[in-house]
């Protein structure tokens, strides 16, 4: 679902990413983590198709993300850490304009299934700035899920939310992974990384140190936490 | 004065200038500091330096007494209606949120704050001194401009001190219990009781000049303010404008003991307050912190208040074509279904008003007056269209993270993006259009062949004006997209020399990009319009030229649609951040 060959990122000489390759299957969640400046943000933005990658090749559902961005895009949805909502439109509002755009014919019944879940029904008529941050991210989350994306990135996901809604989050991003999409979550906070993602790419410098199955890292380190196991192995550059 | 709060001042002017020196490392800022200091020096410093040119050089208005008269009134007006009526905000002493954070727990007392923002807004009103002089009397004063400058400078420093110590005196009354309209009214009956008095007392003069033609009228009112309770109350004011007013050195340094008193008493008034202003100059501070973050963020809508929800224009299917959504945001971010019916209920209004005032004979100047007002409406909209539109796309350029992977080609993001924009003025302009013909028709000495044209005339500025709209908004959004480090938008724009410097040459490079992008569209439709006028038929020419020059300007902004879509698509924000 998520196929990514030989990726790199340069900025002039500085390399962002360098020669990454890693595969997510559909119903895998993938922890990306990494001390800062790794080169996460830089992936998840090539991946997403908002920056170009320098080199190699990114398939997201089959299709190319450089050679044909439109279809890659249709089946993604990118979620980044500041919840970005246009000031003057409402809730459900955003939800109408995000369907126009992806041409999502049963909208209306998709979005009141959506609203209902992340319980934003009734704050469906309220525009951002009468919203908390959480319910902000809810209506980012109600966005991106709207058109029903294979590939789902999220940037640090659960950064400023109170637990109620960090609990509701993590829950949606496995759910969508049980019902079959390819999810890839950058974040920090590595106990709640263990807790949802099956597979961990750790980076350092640009450049992948561990990739596997959550089980499989921490088989390697003596069945150490993820936190452990990333201190060890990027430990001269974490706080960077 | 505290020396800490010296040292503060001081050190952040020296800092200010150093990061501004050091900016000039920066080509586009080296490049606008030359312009800029070109610019000034061409237009301001020369005359400074050398006197007004003897060419241009026009002898000062012989207004005397009078315009010092005037001076006062327009003063007494300003501090009347900015001070007292409407002052804007509770709090007239403004801190940053950082000065909050450190100056108001610190041990420093209140009387030491406020001279602080005295001598830290100094810089401020000279600049504004500068500009107002350049304004006012740049070629025209020669050597005498640095008087003016400083007579400038006394009017604002005490405007500003007034304003501070009003808004203290307002504050201590509202802590009274008196509410806002209750001042207001009390304010507006002081006056009237002022206006009421120089009402009787001009019954009671027999003599006083007539006010029939411009001079009889200008004589008029010099005795209006020279005699009665006038001249009492303008006391201050005149005193305080006289210095401006001053031809020669003498003259200046005459009136400079009654202005430096009036500012000294202002100053001991504000100093002596004993007000507690920090609440309201916290509050003040946040909103203006909103409202910075705000413009950070590429809202320069004025507005600081919370946006209220809308109803859409029209109901946005979920299928179709793309760029519709963003006209659809547009529309609703304007105001939405609301805005529409306000507009239109001011389009009928207006077109009432037309048709009321053309025809009748009692006021003939009034369908000029109205053709006029159309016409500058019409100019201003199609002017500040661009502006308009291409602050938009910097504003959505912010989130392009998201824009990015919306799955539709750049030229859709790109053209939705202009479209709202582009409809909405260009129905501006027909309404504007409309009423320009209906007054200009009305007008008796209009020829009758010119005004069977007019009509003519109008339909085919209509058919132009949206391919112009879009062409014009074209300019400045591929500015945007193709130098974003130049019109980087969240950037915080400090304002001097070098920024202004880079706004001359944007908006001379828009003009210039303009009158290429128009020259194709005036050549092939001035052909068209000069071979159907060959053939006889005037109407027929006027529209054929009108839509050669329409057609090619589509064309051409078709093009730009698509050429800065592909400049859309291959942007690569993480080289620009």
């Amino acid at each position: 679902m998520i196929d990514v060959t030989n990726l790199s990122k340069l900025y002039g000489d500085f390399a962002a990413v360098s020669d990454l390759s890693f595969t997510v299957r559909p119903g895998e969640i993938m922890g990306l983590v990494g001390p800062n400046g790794a080169g996460k943000t830089s992936t998840l933005r090539c991946l997403a198709g908002i920056i170009p990658p320098t080199n190699g090749t990114i398939h997201i559902a089959g299709h190319d993300i450089t050679t044909d961005p439109l279809s890659a895009k249709r089946a993604l949805a990118f979620f980044s850490d500041e919840p970005r909502l246009f000031d003057y439109l409402t809730v459900r509002q955003h939800l109408e304009f995000i369907a126009r755009l992806y041409q999502v014919a049963d909208a209306d019944e998709r979005a009141a299934k959506i609203l209902g879940e992340l319980e934003m029904t009734e704050k469906s008529n309220l525009l951002p700035g009468e919203l908390s941050r959480g319910m902000k991210q809810k209506v980012a989350l109600a966005c991106g899920f709207l058109h029903s994306p294979k590939v789902m990135f999220f940037d640090e996901p659960l950064t400023g939310l109170d637990p109620f809604a960090i609990r509701r989050t993590k829950d949606l991003i496995v759910r969508r992974a049980q019902e079959g999409a390819a999810i890839i979550i950058s974040s920090h906070l590595l106990h709640l990384l263990e807790e949802v993602c099956s597979h961990v790419l750790i980076l350092k410098r640009g450049v992948k140190i561990a990739h596997g199955t959550l089980a499989e890292i921490r088989a390697l380190h003596g069945d150490a936490s993820l936190e452990e196991v990333f201190m060890r192995l990027a430990g001269d550059d974490a706080g960077q | 004065m505290n020396r800490a709060l010296i040292y503060l001042v001081s050190r952040s002017l020296v800092n200010a200038i150093a990061f501004r020196l050091r900016r000039l490392k920066q080509p586009k800022y080296l490049a606008g500091a030359l312009f800029g200091a070109l610019y000034f020096y061409f237009y301001l410093f020369r005359f400074l330096i050398r006197g007004g040119p003897p060419s241009r050089e026009v002898p000062a208005i012989p207004i005397g007494e009078l315009g010092v008269e005037i001076g006062s009134l327009v003063l007494f007006g300003v501090v009347i209606i900015f001070s007292w009526l409407w002052p804007g905000s509770r709090a007239a002493l403004h801190f940053t949120e950082a000065e909050i954070a450190w100056l108001f727990p610190a041990p420093l007392d209140r009387p030491t704050l406020i001279r602080f923002k005295l001598l830290k807004t100094q810089l401020s009103l000279l600049f504004l001194s500068l500009v107002m002089t350049l304004i006012t009397g740049r070629a025209s004063l020669g050597p005498q401009v640095w008087m003016h400058l400083a007579g400038w400078w006394i009017i604002f420093s005490t405007l500003q001190m007034h304003r501070l110590g009003a808004s203290f005196a307002l504050q201590r009354l509202t802590q009274r219990g008196l509410s806002d309209w209750k001042r207001r009214a009390a304010v507006i009956a002081g006056v009237l009781t002022f206006a009421g008095a120089i009402y009787f007392w001009k019954i009671a003069t027999p003599n006083l000049p007539r006010f029939t033609d411009s001079h009889e009228s200008l004589d008029w009112l010099r005795a209006l303010l020279h005699a009665g309770p006038a001249p009492w109350l303008l006391l201050p004011f005149r005193a305080v404008v006289q210095p401006w007013f001053a031809l020669d050195f003498t003259t200046f340094l005459a009136a400079l003991p009654a202005a430096l008193s009036v500012m000294g008493l202002h100053y001991f008034w504000v100093i002596r307050a004993h007000v507690s202003f920090e609440e309201a100059s916290v509050a003040f501070s946040q909103k203006r912190a909103a409202f910075l973050a705000a413009r950070r963020s590429g809202d320069l809508r004025v507005k600081q208040a919370q946006p209220s929800a809308n109803i859409p224009a029209f109901r946005l299917g979920p299928t179709g074509f793309e760029p519709v959504s963003f006209v659809w945001k547009h529309l609703l971010s304007s105001g939405g279904r609301r805005s529409l019916r306000q507009w239109l209920i001011g389009g009928a209004l207006a077109l009432a008003i037309t048709s009321a005032l053309s025809p009748s004979g009692r006021w003939p100047i009034a369908p000029v007056i109205i053709a006029i007002v159309a016409i500058s409406v019409f100019l201003m909209v199609t002017l500040t269209n661009a502006a308009h539109g291409a602050r938009a796309v910097r504003r959505d350029l912010l989130a392009i993270d998201l824009l990015k992977t919306f799955p539709i080609p750049g030229w859709k993001i790109v053209l939705g993006e202009l479209l709202g924009p582009v409809l909405g003025c260009t129905a501006l302009q027909i309404l504007a259009l409309i009423i320009i013909v209906m007054s200009i028709s009305s007008v008796p000495e209009l020829p009758e062949a010119k005004r069977h044209l007019l009509p003519i005339a109008a339909c085919a500025i209509a058919l132009l004006v949206p391919a112009i709209n879009l062409t014009l908004m074209i300019i400045p959004t591929a500015a945007t997209l193709l130098f974003p480090a130049w019109f980087k938008s969240g950037e915080a724009v400090t304002p001097g020399l070098e920024t202004m410097g880079l706004r001359l040459i944007t908006a001379l490079g828009q003009l210039l990009a303009l009158l290429l992008a128009l020259i194709p569209a005036a050549i092939l439709g001035g052909v068209a319009w000069m071979s159907a006028e060959m053939l006889g038929a005037s109407a027929i020419a006027i529209f054929a030229g009108a839509g050669v020059a329409t057609i090619t300007l589509s064309i051409e902004a078709g093009m730009g649609v698509v050429l800065l879509g592909r400049v859309f698509d291959g942007f690569d924000p993480s080289e620009e951040s």
